[in-house]
């Protein structure tokens, strides 16, 4: 069976930072368990999710995947935290969002994560009895919003792999226009020093690219 | 355990005891042995295990290696003869018309990782 797009990006990344490993820049760690083999959770969320193209990539590669890495003269850490299916499609309520925020955004209520790089920031879609978002979605905890990437999974590993999954990668994408933002410079400031063939004007022509809107 | 606490209010920028809480309170801190009322952590050791004679299945549960990966290790290394060396392997996976050159560049480092991995014997 032909490899996806996803599956073959997610592989290029870690090529990537194994790479820099060998040349000193970083530490890298990566965690992995088997692949979905059989239905491994209830049939109702199971309907509903086994056409997106995550459930393919776990499928075929593992159900759930940690690729993490630390520099090792500075202060910089990126990591990838895709979740096992179980854990995605279970009850975030009282655990990433609760009772008041789905006052504030009911769309909460149906936000799914599936990268979850740290404690607060996590990525992930909309999932309802009818509906599987195309788009990927960013929480920051503890606030209520979710804010759409403009981007299917597809595009999201694309950006991870653009980002060399660089701490706060997706938030600098909610803020690429703002170049003042802490993150966005943070994030301009330091990457270059890791990866010298970071380019950010390269970085946001990805991001125009990919963006479903401009599809 | 004995325990004392004094309530300390501010005083010309320090502080000082204003009274007493508790005094030479006696505190039991009893020990549990028993192991299930502790949360010890999911993870579990890792099993040794043989590249050759261990399903890929089991090699996986035990090593940070894909399955996929494991799989196309596993068939290149059934197929040298005389296996002795992790890097047999690695030659057999550049050398073969299998795979592409992503999984070229990819299957040698998932075999380097194996040969690192102090679970993990060839035979």
């Amino acid at each position: 069976m032909d490899r996806s797009i996803i599956d073959k990006t997610i592989s290029l990344l870690t090529l990537d930072l194994y790479d820099r490993e060998d040349e000193n820049i970083l530490e890298l760690n990566t965690y992995n368990s088997l692949p979905i083999m059989d239905t491994p959770i209830n049939l109702n969320y199971w309907n509903r999710i086994q056409d997106i193209s995550l459930v393919a990539l776990y499928k075929a590669t593992a159900n759930g995947f940690v690729i993490e890495w630390e520099a090792k003269q500075i202060t910089a850490t990126g990591k990838l935290n895709f979740l096992p299916i179980e854990q995605i499609v279970q009850n975030w309520k009282d655990r990433l969002y609760f009772e008041r925020d789905m006052e504030y955004n009911d769309l909460i209520a149906h936000y799914h994560p599936i990268d979850m790089p740290s404690e607060t920031i996590s990525c992930g879609m909309l999932i309802t009895p009818n509906f599987v978002s195309e788009s990927i979605y960013l929480h920051h905890a503890p606030e209520p919003e979710t804010f759409d990437l403009d981007l299917d999974l597809e595009g999201y590993v694309h950006m991870a792999k653009e980002a060399c999954i660089f701490s706060n990668w997706q938030m600098v994408l909610l803020n690429i226009t703002n170049l003042q933002h802490p993150i966005t410079k943070q994030f301009r400031e330091t990457i270059p020093t890791l990866f010298p063939d970071f380019n950010w004007d390269a970085f946001v022509e990805k991001y125009e690219s990919l963006k479903l809107s401009n599809q | 355990m004995i325990l004392s606490a004094d309530l300390l209010i501010p005083k010309e920028g320090g502080y000082e005891v204003s009274k007493q809480l508790v005094k030479n309170k006696k505190v039991d801190n009893p020990v549990d042995n028993n192991l299930s009322k502790y949360e010890v952590g999911g993870n579990t050791a890792k099993e040794n295990v043989s590249l050759l004679n261990d399903s890929a299945e089991k090699i996986a549960k035990n090593t940070d290696i894909f399955l996929r990966d494991l799989v196309h290790i596993q068939s290149v290394a059934k197929q040298v003869s005389s296996l002795n060396r992790y890097e047999q392997i690695t030659e057999g996976v550049l050398n073969s018309d299998n795979f592409d050159a992503l999984q070229k560049r990819q299957l040698p480092l998932a075999i380097s990782k194996l040969q690192k991995a102090r679970n993990v014997k060839l035979n």
